[in-house]
């Protein structure tokens, strides 16, 4: 695939680069999740003709596709804008009933949102296969050539018309045409344009940090603009309008994403020229830049429905079609004229009303009343939306309350005049806020005849809370958090050391005994100098005695000092107490900031989710089985780097629960099940834990074949197969050697590339179970640490090496005496609790060089580590058990190589590198080791 | 741990490549000078603690803690099958860039920092670079002694990308 960008070395495109991949991953998810909806009423119609596909989501799917055309047209992916192109092109000819939409339609577009997805995954790594996409293109091609709805390559132009029309759901082609630039005398060009009203608090604030910074480069590049121009610049303009547009148009600002449509033709129009932007029309485009960042002010704080974009749009459009005209911005001359020609292009005053008819409770055949009441709007004006909607109306018999939104010329009395049908209690009609006249006499709010007061069942706007601003949001480099997280894995370091020094210092610092003794020589000495001690006297000659005594007194004197000292270092422990103090205060901050910067990694498993919903319809389809994928617990949040690396891991296993797990309908039918089999993706916490299960109430496995396949692959010996447990068979799945079987599919489905998710599950530090019954079905639980970097672990000293072994594969340590320690086979198992455990030394399941790891298990009693994995068991030797720590994983092959038995490092308190092992490596080493000694 | 000695400067080291030489990083190994371009020079470090790890060849001494780092270090004596000595207070670990990792090197002394034009550098005879000892890549003769020019990428590419075998 050849992507000509267009200029790639551009410090602006590589910004947008970013941008773009994380934008057009979220709409990927967005149209594949519409497209199974979609795949769905597809389906129900084979069932049920009466229904009606729901334009919305055919609206909101167009939307999707014309986004990322418009993205990657303006980085220059041309494949994928031309992919985009054709899918936009497929829900345009639905949306007007020129293609129905069947079951290949839907499977084709399928096809084409994977291989989009390929090709934004081959954005972010160059590395992969080049995707060809020629043949869905001819697909698509094809289908619209069939349907009649072909298209000549569309112009930004048509299809953005086309996407005006999507705006208002209920319009005619002649108001499309009226939200045209051409209708710049229309008093406001945004009018009947309203925002979605639910749009996610998180997603505005994303908008809102995204905007500001596009206005900024915008408002920057129009000033510049005026000193000196270049076409350079434009096109940056022009792209950063464009940013802007499709950024509100995601979220559903449907105003505001209008208004920088207009900006960026203006600014194209301009382009393409190669002319100049005059002065007036830069002035222009700088008011409606700082109309649109008051707008995303207001945003913020969640003021919504009152923005001034509707002059602005005006201004702009009367300086795109006369930008040789010097009075664009005269407003008044713009009224008159508006005046002049009332009933030109459109009507002249339209309001948006937004009314409410409460029916009286028990009304028989509410939903009729409404329908009636609907059809009295539409001869009023144009109905915007009303709930419930009209499919919905026709199969409802009870309604308490029917809404709308109209937009009428017609003033709010003479709406709501004729909506007083029998069985109506109340009818209300205001104008909608969200859509306010620009300019003339603002209409009171409460206008309508009836007082505006609403019932309590009214559902208030989204931002209920009003004033409380959504988050703040940064967008960080995950290569910064890793950064951070570094330093954070330091920080609990340096906190071990200065525990230690602490320890050595209160050691030091413990002198009480010292101040006594020297505290009683003293006194002693001082007795002497004194001539109090009186059985010396008689002994010694008077001078002789006195220069003794000088000379104690001398030592006296010196003594003083030391004492002093002395003392002074014992109150050296109050401040040794008050270092243990702010230890452990640093403790807690660290304990904090470790805490915090990995909540910063954390997102909910969610999305990754949500794709299987997808995957398992595709088996579903493939297999012609029935099956359904139940999701839980997906607000459970994991490590990012965890959630990229499970993807494939899951898909194995999801694949493999759909595919042979889940019996075909009749199978199910005959063993009494529901026809359509369940498999359920469920997330939560357990203990330091985050356990995923892959569950699925298909066969189960068959614990026959297995083993039978097991013992032709010499994976077990015949005398072991008799005593093997059904659960010790299931584990054999996740052998190496089974999953190469020839079709895998024999032994009861399972076993393609369950040794790569137990491979890659055990990389992550996490390990994998299966347990399974006959019949009713199979249960794959992946228990994962909460993070990669930290890893609670047992610590132990084996022939003076400090050695880490994960807390999770510890199962007991015990002491066994020499004299219990027993020879089978030539090698040495201790029993523990009446299980048999092979013990082992380290040096000799890996290969130390010279003594390493040799004298552990020499003395009378060997302290055993009993280490389990799946269901095996071995008893490692260890000199000493130092306790428990959670460690900071250092990966080995970051700067030298994977080596077998050892997971990674980690640095200890004094600075050293502890090993940390890898327990199913270890196991596995000791097994072949056993498997050749038998030979 | 340890005190780093010399940390060079870079831009030192590029005014000197467009002059046409280079700076070296002289140290002795045995009875025998070797020298590697200043460039491929992290640091110059005492030799602390080091963590066997098992399953590695003899030449890999072990893990150490650069400031956080895990790194490897390789005995040099080993890896060129010189005979095995006694650490002395003379040894250092010379901490390389090798691609994107961080390798140390146990040698017996460090020596000096040398500058050397291109026309001091004679391309190692036949008998010295024969295969698998490509990484040894020219000679430079010094006053009364012959410096070996060591290519540390060559030295250590092979054990950076690839697990070492029993």
């Amino acid at each position: 695939m050849s992507f000509e960008e267009t200029d790639t070395n551009s410090d602006f495109v590589e910004s947008l680069l970013g941008d773009f991949l994380d934008e057009s991953d979220q709409l990927l998810t967005r149209l594949n999740a519409n497209l199974l909806q979609l795949d769905e009423w597809v389906q129900s119609l084979a069932v049920d003709h009466q229904q009606h596909c729901d334009e919305n989501l055919l609206n909101e799917m167009f939307r999707a596709a014309h986004s990322l055309k418009g993205l990657s047209a303006m980085l220059g992916f041309t494949e994928i804008n031309r992919l985009t192109h054709k899918i936009e092109n497929v829900f345009d000819a639905a949306r007007r009933n020129q293609l129905s939409i069947s079951r290949n339609v839907t499977e084709l577009i399928f096809q084409a949102l994977d291989h989009l997805a390929a090709m934004v995954g081959q954005l972010k790594d160059p590395g992969g296969n080049p995707v060809d996409c020629n043949t869905v293109q001819e697909a698509i091609l094809r289908l619209l050539q069939d349907a009649g709805a072909e298209q000549k390559p569309a112009s930004q132009a048509d299809a953005e018309r086309a996407l005006g029309a999507s705006i208002r759901p209920d319009s005619r082609p002649s108001q499309a045409e009226a939200i045209l630039p051409e209708a710049a005398q229309q008093p406001d060009p945004l009018e009947g344009i309203a925002d979605e009203s639910d749009i996610p608090d998180h997603h505005l604030s994303l908008f809102a940090d995204e905007a500001e910074t596009s206005l900024d480069a915008l408002t920057v590049g129009l000033l510049a603009l005026e000193g000196g121009r270049s076409a350079d610049d434009l096109n940056h303009l022009l792209g950063t309008a464009h940013k802007i547009k499709g950024s509100a148009a995601c979220i559903g600002l449907r105003r505001a994403a209008r208004l920088a449509h207009w900006m960026e033709d203006l600014l194209e129009e301009a382009v393409a020229a190669e002319g100049t932007l005059p002065a007036p029309t830069i002035d222009v485009l700088l008011k409606c830049t700082d109309g649109l960042r008051q707008h995303v002010a207001d945003l913020r704080c969640n003021r919504r429905g009152s923005d001034q974009l509707g002059p602005l749009a005006r201004d702009l459009l009367a300086a795109r079609q006369g930008a040789a005209a010097p009075a664009v911005d005269d407003r008044p001359a713009i009224s008159e004229q508006r005046q002049a020609e009332p009933a030109g292009v459109a009507p002249a005053r339209r309001t948006t009303y937004r009314g409410e008819v409460v029916f009286h409770p028990r009304l028989p055949a509410a939903g009729l009343k409404a329908l009636l009441i609907r059809e009295k709007l539409a001869k009023l004006g144009d109905v915007l939306d009303c709930q419930p909607s009209l499919e919905q109306l026709e199969a409802i018999d009870r309604l308490d309350c029917f809404r709308f939104r109209i937009t009428t010329d017609q003033p709010a009395e003479s709406v709501a005049g004729p909506l007083h049908i029998g069985g109506v209690v109340r009818v209300s009609v205001t104008p909608f806020l969200a859509e306010p006249v620009p300019d003339g006499p603002e209409a009171p709010r409460s206008a309508g005849m009836f007082p505006a007061q609403k019932p309590a069942t009214e559902a208030g706007p989204p931002s209920a809370a009003a004033g409380q601003r959504p988050a703040e949001t940064v967008r960080v480099d995950t290569e910064r958090l890793d950064q951070l997280m570094d330093l954070a894995g330091q920080l609990v370091i340096n906190r071990a050391q200065f525990s230690q020094i602490g320890q050595r210092l209160k050691a030091v610092a413990d002198c009480n005994h010292a101040v006594r003794a020297l505290g009683k020589l003293s006194g002693e000495l001082e007795r002497l100098s004194s001539g109090q001690s009186a059985h010396i006297d008689g002994q010694h000659a008077p001078e002789e005695l006195e220069s003794m005594r000088g000379q104690i007194r001398r030592i006296w004197n010196d003594l003083a000092p030391i004492c002093r000292e002395v003392q002074t270092l014992s109150r050296a422990r109050d401040s040794v107490r008050e270092l243990f103090e702010a230890i452990h205060q640093l403790d807690r901050v660290s304990d904090g900031i470790q805490k915090s910067v990995m909540d910063l990694r954390m997102v909910p498993i969610g999305p990754l989710f949500a794709r299987f919903h997808r995957v398992v319809r595709d088996i579903a389809r493939a297999s012609g089985k029935l099956v359904r994928l139940e999701i839980a617990g997906e607000k459970t949040e994991l490590d990012k780097h965890m959630i990229d690396e499970l993807g494939d891991p899951l898909v194995h296993l999801v694949r493999n629960s759909a595919d042979h797990g889940i019996e075909s309908p009749e199978e199910r039918e005959a063993a009494g099940k529901p026809r359509q089999g369940t498999v359920t993706l469920e997330a939560f916490h357990r203990g330091n834990n985050i356990v995923i299960e892959v569950r699925d109430d298909g066969k189960g496995l068959d614990t026959d074949s297995i083993l039978r396949k097991a013992l032709d692959k010499g994976l077990v010996a015949e005398a072991d197969a008799q005593r093997m447990t059904p659960y010790q068979i299931q584990q054999l799945i996740w052998k190496p050697g089974l999953s190469t079987a020839e079709k895998v599919t024999d032994i009861s489905g399972r076993g393609m590339g369950m040794d790569i998710v137990k491979t890659k599950i055990e990389e992550l530090s996490g390990t994998v179970e299966i347990s399974s019954e006959r019949g009713k079905g199979t249960t794959i639980t992946l228990k994962l640490p909460l993070t990669l970097a930290i890893l609670p672990s047992l610590m132990v000293d084996i022939a003076g090496g400090v050695f880490a072994m994960p807390m999770e594969a510890v199962t007991e340590i015990v002491s066994v005496e020499r004299s219990r320690v027993r020879v089978v086979g030539g090698r040495p198992v201790a029993t523990v609790r009446g299980r048999v455990v092979p013990l082992v030394k380290l040096g000799d399941a890996l290969c130390f060089q010279g003594d390493g790891a040799a004298s552990a298990g020499r003395a009378t009693e060997t302290t055993l580590v009993v280490l389990g994995d799946a269901g095996q068991e071995l008893g490692l030797a260890v000199d000493r058990v130092i306790g428990e720590e959670d460690v900071v994983i250092k990966s080995i092959a970051e700067n030298y190589a994977n080596v077998r038995g050892i997971a990674g490092a980690s640095i200890l308190g004094d600075g050293r590198v502890a090993l940390i092992l890898d327990v199913p490596a270890l196991i596995a080493a000791v097994c072949q080791m056993a498997a050749s000694s038998a030979c | 741990m340890s005190t780093a000695t010399c940390e060079p400067g870079v831009s030192e080291h590029d005014a000197a490549h467009q002059s046409g030489s280079m700076q070296l990083v002289s140290f002795k190994l045995g009875d025998e000078t070797y020298g590697i371009t200043i460039t491929k020079i992290r640091e110059i470090i005492l030799v602390g603690e080091i963590t066997c790890v098992p399953e590695t060849p003899p030449y890999v001494k072990g893990l150490i803690n650069l400031r956080s780092a895990v790194i490897p270090v390789i005995d040099l004596r080993a890896r060129f099958s010189l005979a095995a000595t006694e650490l002395t207070p003379d040894s250092r670990i010379m901490v390389l860039h090798v691609g994107s990792r961080t390798i140390g090197i146990v040698v017996d002394s460090v020596n000096e920092v040398l500058r050397v034009t291109q026309q001091e550098i004679s391309p190692a005879p036949p008998t010295v670079s024969s295969s698998g000892n490509e990484y040894m890549t020219g000679l430079v003769r010094l006053k009364e002694d012959l410096l070996i020019l060591l290519d540390v990428d060559r030295l250590f590419g092979d054990e950076a990308t690839q697990p070492f075998t029993r």
